[in-house]
């Protein structure tokens, strides 16, 4: 039975539609019937076959539409996936690199110090001007305002900014408070760029010890060369974003930063003010002498550290001229002191007696009776001036230097011992500086030995050395027959500023205690009362000897007439000296090394014993040797 | 099938109910379709969402902001950083060429400072020589820079004043 105006319960409806629910069974609710009054059916027609087919067609494209849709934008999802995800790495290269850019950030090269933290030299950051004149426009008024700041003038600019050739270096070394304002006047296609620039601010103070750098940064020569890769920086580089108008996006500094490392400092054993009066004096002997060249070194006794090492030429055609010098005096290009070798003359001596001392043949009273001169195959050798033959005890043969007391004694040593000894004091090897060109010398060949070897050798003839061989072969006599390397440099300096010191030198004893101080005091009679008289220092006992050696021809077994290699070495205060110093004159006139160049010897010793607060020696003379002791008062040696 | 009969009898029962019963208007029961006070508990969750949203991007770009403004000051920092550097070195380099002993020099000449005649030698007294029984007299010297020939003289006195003075 059909119920007619009853409407079920609000629950049954479904929400918000209006249409009656799927009708649910409930107990009936009473309601007032209500009777309806049914409408007449309509009349019935005959019933048409109408065609469905409109409401089909949109239902279809509809579907196909919706296939589409969705075709479409899994398409989209499979080509965001491929982007997104798959090729992310790629695309995200592509976009940083529309704003990426990167800055190089380069490390300052290493500073060198003195010992006492005295700057030798220095790398200062700088900027290099560059132009791309392509972007200019207006290249008159960009060198107006470019003029003043890189001091260029502005003619010379216009041309330069109207190249169109895109790259212009305009000017280098520019100060960075310079470069800051140019960066500020943000002038149109100029870029800065960085750079450094070594400064040297003593000039060419030790120049050559020092070395030159490359206009790239590296090490050219010297020390500079030899440390390079200690004091190279390190260079970074700096990936920051960038607006396309070039300027910078907060977020850039987040990409990557790989800074860069300035270079580690070197503290070198360098006295600065040593250095500087060592310079001074040989330079003025230089000038004084008129000699082609000069070097001087000064070393500490125990430690084997160099305290000044001086190398210079005449003339102007050095590294740098030397001030206060009569004529014209230059740092020499290179470092004689270690990559010149010469025949030593006298001072090559040492090697003789010291051997000849050690073996026991003789004491410094042993006496030896001395012609001026012998014959030996063929050859004539003769001391340095004319005397009868006389009886000279050992010590007076080194005093006053005589050849042929001194061959005696060698004819006694032997040829191997004398060899033997050679080695024994550091000839023939580099010192361990490891020096950039350092020489090891020249030898004499014992296989081809000759008669007159056992003559010339034992005189410093022969063999060739370096001042630095001859210098510490006499510093191990003052360091009590220990021979000690030499060091030039003491310590690093790291990031951290502090120093680390490099490894001591190494030592060896190469000759006994107790003939040691016989040797000293046979070098002390040099400068007592032999040819070494004008390197006495008043107030110190000095040890020391001097040398003239003739300058061999290259390539010929002969001499150049009138040419020598005047020089001093010794050391103060004697008997247990702290300082050692050579000083080398090559080609000065007059010849002696006593007469040239043991007065630098005393001039550098004495600034050098003050200024390190040595004391004096008991009973040392205290007046300087008289100015008029020249070389007619005086003995000499020529060998 | 029905007969029709009882059809018959079933309308004129109806027609004589209404005939003899008084009319009665019919109470129209309460249809309801929406409810009066519709939920609030999902008003108020969004709102609450749309808050949140918002409340998240505003804080995003405020520290986004915040974040782009301390890059600036960051970037701006370092450049000053480096600029002051390089400022540094150069005072250095600057301080280091007034410290040439050729630069003392010059400028000790310039005040017409002269090297001393003289110096005083100290003699070396054993430690254990009780005090006044020297016997080695004080000796005075020439000054070594004097003593020594050569135009370096007052140069070597002027860069030993100055070494001292370091």
């Amino acid at each position: 039975m059909r119920r007619v105006g009853t409407l079920p319960p609000a629950s049954h409806r479904a929400r918000g539609s209006g249409a009656w629910a799927t009708p649910v069974r409930h107990p009936p609710v009473r309601q007032p019937r209500r009777v309806h009054h049914r409408p007449p059916p309509p009349p019935v027609r005959a019933r048409r076959r109408v065609t469905p087919r409109p409401h089909a067609q949109i239902g279809g494209r509809l579907k196909v539409f919706r296939v589409l849709l969705v075709l479409l934008l899994m398409a989209v999802v499979a080509r965001l996936v491929a982007i997104q995800v798959l090729d992310s790495s790629h695309y995200t290269k592509l976009a940083a690199s529309e704003l990426s850019v990167t800055v190089a950030d380069p490390g300052l090269r290493g500073d060198v110090y003195d010992r006492n933290g005295a700057v030798l030299a220095i790398s200062v950051p700088t900027k290099t001007v560059v132009a791309d004149d392509f972007q200019i426009t207006q290249p008159a008024q960009e060198a107006r305002v470019l003029s003043p700041l890189v001091g260029v003038p502005a003619s010379v600019l216009v041309p330069q900014l109207s190249e169109h050739s895109g790259y212009v270096p305009l000017a280098t070394q520019v100060p960075s408070s310079t470069g800051d304002k140019l960066a500020a006047d943000n002038l149109p296609g100029i870029t800065l760029l960085d750079t450094s620039e070594r400064i040297d601010p003593d000039g060419s103070l030790a120049g050559p010890l020092l070395g030159q750098v490359h206009a790239s940064g590296s090490g050219a020569s010297g020390l500079e060369y030899q440390y390079n890769k200690l004091l190279s920086g390190q260079a970074g580089t700096q990936t920051v974003l960038e607006s396309p108008a070039g300027v910078d996006l907060p977020q850039g500094s987040a990409l990557t930063r790989s800074a860069g490392q300035n270079g580690t400092g070197i503290e070198l054993t360098i006295d600065q003010p040593l250095q500087y009066v060592t310079e001074s004096a040989l330079g003025a002997q230089i000038a004084a002498t008129g000699a082609q060249s000069g070097m001087a070194i000064v070393m500490d006794t125990r430690t084997g550290d160099i305290l000044a090492m001086a190398n210079l030429v005449r003339g102007n055609d050095g590294l740098g001229l030397v001030s206060g010098t009569s004529q014209p005096v230059s740092e020499a290009s290179s470092n004689l002191a270690l990559a010149q070798a010469y025949e030593p003359g006298s001072v090559f001596k040492l090697v003789t007696f010291s051997a000849a001392l050690q073996d026991g043949l003789i004491n410094p009273a042993t006496s030896f009776s001395v012609p001026d001169q012998i014959q030996l195959d063929g050859s004539t050798f003769h001391d340095a001036e004319p005397h009868p033959t006389e009886e000279l005890s050992a010590t007076q043969i080194l005093a006053q230097s005589s050849n042929i007391g001194t061959s005696e004694i060698a004819s006694e040593l032997g040829e191997s011992r004398l060899l033997a000894q050679v080695k024994n004091l550091g000839f023939g090897q580099t010192t361990g500086l490891d020096f950039p060109g350092e020489n090891p010398g020249v030898l004499a060949d014992a296989a081809q030995w000759e008669p007159t070897n056992l003559v010339s050798l034992p005189i410093g003839q022969v063999d060739a050395v370096t001042a630095m061989q001859m210098l510490d072969a006499y510093n191990a006599v003052a360091n009590g027959g220990v021979l000690v390397e030499p060091r030039l440099v003491r310590a690093t300096i790291g990031a951290d500023g502090k120093a680390r010191e490099t490894k001591r030198s190494a030592s060896f004893r190469v000759i006994s205690s107790s003939v040691d101080a016989e040797l000293t005091s046979m070098l002390e009679a040099v400068v007592d009362a032999g040819t070494g008289v004008s390197a006495a220092v008043p107030g110190y006992a000095v040890m020391g000897k001097t040398g003239t050696a003739q300058i061999p021809v290259t390539g010929k077994d002969a001499y150049v007439p009138g040419a020598f290699m005047a020089s001093f070495v010794g050391s103060a205060p004697a008997p247990h000296p702290v300082l050692s110093t050579i000083v080398v004159l090559d080609h000065p006139t007059p010849i002696y090394g006593g007469t040239v160049a043991a007065p630098v010897f005393s001039q550098i010793m004495s600034y050098a014993l003050h200024r390190y607060g040595i004391p004096t020696s008991p009973g040392a003379a205290s007046q300087a040797p008289s100015p008029a002791s020249g070389v007619a008062d005086q003995a000499q040696d020529v060998t | 099938m029905t007969p029709a009969p009882a059809a018959a009898q079933r309308a004129a029962s109806v027609r004589a109910t209404r005939a003899t019963s008084p009319r009665v208007p019919a109470k129209r029961p309460s249809l309801r379709v929406l409810d009066a006070r519709p939920p609030r508990r999902g008003r108020l969750l969004r709102v609450l969402s749309v808050s949140l949203v918002a409340g998240s991007l505003l804080a995003v770009v405020v520290a986004h902001s915040m974040l782009a403004q301390g890059q600036v000051r960051l970037t701006s920092t370092q450049a000053q950083m480096t600029t002051e550097q390089a400022v540094h070195r150069q005072l250095l380099a600057a301080v280091a060429a007034a410290e040439d002993p050729a630069q003392i020099i010059a400028e000790a000449k310039k005040l017409n400072l002269v090297p001393p005649s003289y110096v005083k030698q100290l003699p070396a007294v054993p430690l254990n020589t009780p005090i006044g029984q020297s016997t080695t007299p004080s000796t005075t010297t020439p000054s070594p820079t004097t003593a020594a020939s050569g135009a370096s003289s007052s140069t070597v006195a002027a860069a030993q004043s100055a070494a001292a003075g370091r």
